[in-house]
């Protein structure tokens, strides 16, 4: 059998870990035309501690997506990177931020077929 | 509360923006984003004035500040054309749609009773993804004729840099277009039409204050216009009358051998031809169809092919489109194509194995009948992904292909796949359909350094190969001046023209540059 190093066991244990750490949860409207910011979606950060019976840096309400007005959304991402993901582990999962995507779905614009005239749209 | 408080948000900066694949980015020095009057009056002049009024208060922030000023479609470029050191402005949430009346257009309008019944006045915030449902529904009955691979794109945002498929008998997304609705300034308006192909009566563009000028060079230049000659407010398009498509995805012949680049393939993708080899056709169907892309795989010898073949159907008044994207079952994580192309960097000889996951994966073979925006759906994807075009007559099609081909066993194996596509040409200046018909290759994969590798070689590669090529404007590309000089030549002088004449003070034309024009010496 190949000699495997004990150092390339840890650092592949090591890349794991980190790579488990990292995650990204999508959740879209069948219908996903929304909008967010100059074609990117808005973005948030939230860090959960000591997981939902503790406290999150939003509070109890969340992040409040004001810039949705009335309007509901219609992607939302939830991301962990290598650098949350490391602090997640590192604190047991007690401190375990996020980053948070998501896009609001565009105002309707009533249509009116007889509106208009040879002189105006 | 006043329009100026409630349809202009300023999100200040300095702030970092990516295109939606995150392959490109930079820092803005704001965000100004418009939104359609809040008390949502019907779109029509007195809507149209609201917002220009708002676009034009955006325009004169960035000149008192000395700044660019860009507006950004949906960011799916993969070249830094909507890229700004200055104002980007989002238009996204304008999205009014009409349809144009016929005693609204001008006597001397040359299309035909069906050509005028499909004409729409669109803003330029709405998604082809938004497009596709309106223009098809019960009331309005029309279709467009062509449009990308996927449906994300703003409409003045897609044809500003060629967006295009591969309908054998049409051009490109802006070959659509007959009247365009642009904004040069605090206080400068145009509506643009072709002198050759007038569309309004001249009161309309008077009712949203708009100077008319119908002038074929300028209208063919901002009809591609790359973001350079301000903000494309409203856009009239032709549509045809709604159709349905029966697409084949096959990968097989009727002799159940896999499909490979061999004798009969090149013939059919040289020369269109549809007629000699049936055993290339999908069961049941013959002649020629309205959408044909074969994919080459570079990685397996001999080259497999996917073909789609669509062929147009009349339109059954019981059909309802269903446009939601369906659910997916387990299979690559979200970010799996981005790490996998790290991965594949470092491990070339999986590339031919993970081009065959990967192409089974996107690639779904069966046969789909449904409407052009059921067709070119939704793609939920926001992970780095390579993608460049190689555009060149149609006559050189086969040595393009063996060229890229032969890159591939030099440099590679590489991860991306060669789709190849038919577009008639256009009149937009600087189009990259410039020939009839132009054979595009779509070239589209993982984003790691041995693509992008794969793309820087290809000009020189070309060049050395004496084949004349346009590269898409919205896509990784190698222009460098003198290749756009060479290949676009007097035509790229009447675009540069045409700037100056929309913006005759060069400020105005500094504002509306940036570094993706500069560094081609159109700005
Ligand atoms: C998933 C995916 C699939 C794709 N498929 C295809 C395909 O099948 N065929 C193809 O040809 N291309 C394809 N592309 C490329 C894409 O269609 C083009 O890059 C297109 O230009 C992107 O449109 P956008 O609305 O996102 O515009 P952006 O990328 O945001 O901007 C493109 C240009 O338009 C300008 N612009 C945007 N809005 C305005 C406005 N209102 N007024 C003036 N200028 C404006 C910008 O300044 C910029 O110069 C694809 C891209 C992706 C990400």
């Amino acid at each position: 059998m190949r000699h495997i190093p004990g150092r390339s066991l840890m650092l592949a244990g090591s890349a794991a870990t980190l790579l488990g750490g990292c995650a990204s949860h999508l959740i879209i409207a069948p219908n996903p035309d929304g909008s967010g910011i100059a074609g990117a979606p808005y973005t948030d950060t939230q860090v959960s501690i000591m997981g939902e019976r503790g406290a999150s840096s939003d509070g109890a309400t969340g992040h409040v997506a004001e810039e949705c007005g009335t309007e509901g959304m219609t992607r939302v991402e939830v991301h962990r990177n290598l650098l949350q993901g490391l602090v997640t582990a590192l604190t047991l999962g007690t401190v375990s931020p996020a980053t948070i995507r998501y896009q609001c779905a565009k105002t309707d614009i009533p249509e009116d077929p007889d509106s208009g005239s040879d002189t105006q749209f | 509360m006043s329009d100026d408080t409630t349809m202009l948000r300023t999100f200040g900066g300095p702030r970092p923006w990516q295109n939606w694949h995150q392959t490109i980015s930079g820092t803005l020095a704001a965000v100004d984003k418009i939104f359609y009057p809040p008390d949502r009056p019907v779109y029509g002049s007195p809507a149209i004035n609201r917002c220009t009024r708002q676009i034009q208060r955006s325009i004169g922030r960035a000149k008192a500040q000395g700044l660019e000023h860009r507006t950004v479609g949906r960011g799916w470029s993969l070249s830094d054309a909507p890229l700004t050191s200055g104002i980007m402005l989002d238009i996204a949430d304008l999205t009014g749609k009409k349809r144009l009346r016929t005693d609204q257009l001008d006597p001397a309008y040359p299309g035909n009773a069906q050509a005028a019944n499909g004409l729409c006045l669109v803003q330029g915030g709405n998604y082809i993804s938004e497009l596709n449902p309106w223009l098809e529904n019960d009331i309005n009955q029309l279709s467009l004729r062509t449009t990308g691979a996927a449906n994300g794109q703003t409409i003045a945002g897609a044809t500003a840099t060629g967006t295009h498929g591969s309908a054998l008998d049409h051009g490109s997304l802006h070959d659509h277009i007959v009247a365009i609705h642009l904004i040069t300034g605090e206080h400068e308006q145009f509506w643009l039409e072709r002198a050759s192909y007038p569309v309004m009566k001249e009161a309309l563009p008077q009712s949203i204050n708009a100077q008319l000028l119908r002038d074929d060079d300028v209208f063919n230049a901002v009809l591609m216009g790359l973001g350079a000659f301000g903000v494309i407010h409203n856009v009239v398009i032709e549509a045809r009358e709604r159709f349905l498509l029966k697409a084949y995805n096959y990968d097989k012949g009727h002799d159940g051998q896999k499909l490979v680049l061999d004798g009969a393939m090149r013939n059919r993708i040289a020369n269109l031809d549809f007629a000699s080899d049936p055993n290339l056709n999908p069961p049941n169907e013959s002649g020629k169809p309205y959408f044909f892309q074969p994919i080459i795989n570079p990685n397996t010898d001999p080259p497999e092919v996917l073909v789609t073949q669509m062929y147009e159907r009349q339109w059954d008044p019981a059909y309802r489109p269903d446009y939601a994207i369906k659910q997916g079952t387990f299979g690559p994580g979200y970010d799996f194509v981005s790490v996998a192309g790290q991965a594949l960097d470092m491990f070339s000889g999986v590339v031919p194995l993970f081009a065959q996951l990967v192409a089974g994966t996107l690639f779904e073979v069966g046969d789909k009948t449904g409407s052009w925006g059921e067709q070119f759906g939704y793609k939920a994807f926001r992970t780095k992904v390579a993608s460049g075009t190689v555009a060149v007559p149609l006559a050189r099609a086969l040595d393009t292909i063996d060229l890229l081909l032969e890159l591939n066993d030099d440099m590679g194996p590489v991860p991306l796949v060669l789709g190849c596509r038919y577009v008639r040409k256009s009149p937009a200046l600087l189009a990259f359909n410039r020939w009839d018909p132009t054979f595009v290759i779509s070239i589209d994969g993982v984003y790691n350094n041995s693509s992008l590798a794969f793309f820087d070689a290809i000009p020189g590669e070309m060049e050395a190969a004496g084949i004349p090529f346009t590269q898409h404007w919205g896509k990784t590309h190698g222009y460098t001046p003198q290749r756009i000089a060479n290949v676009y030549g007097g035509d790229r002088d009447k675009w540069v023209a045409a700037r100056t004449q929309l913006l005759p003070d060069p400020a105005q034309r500094a504002m509306f540059g940036n570094k993706f024009l500069r560094d081609l010496g159109l700005a």
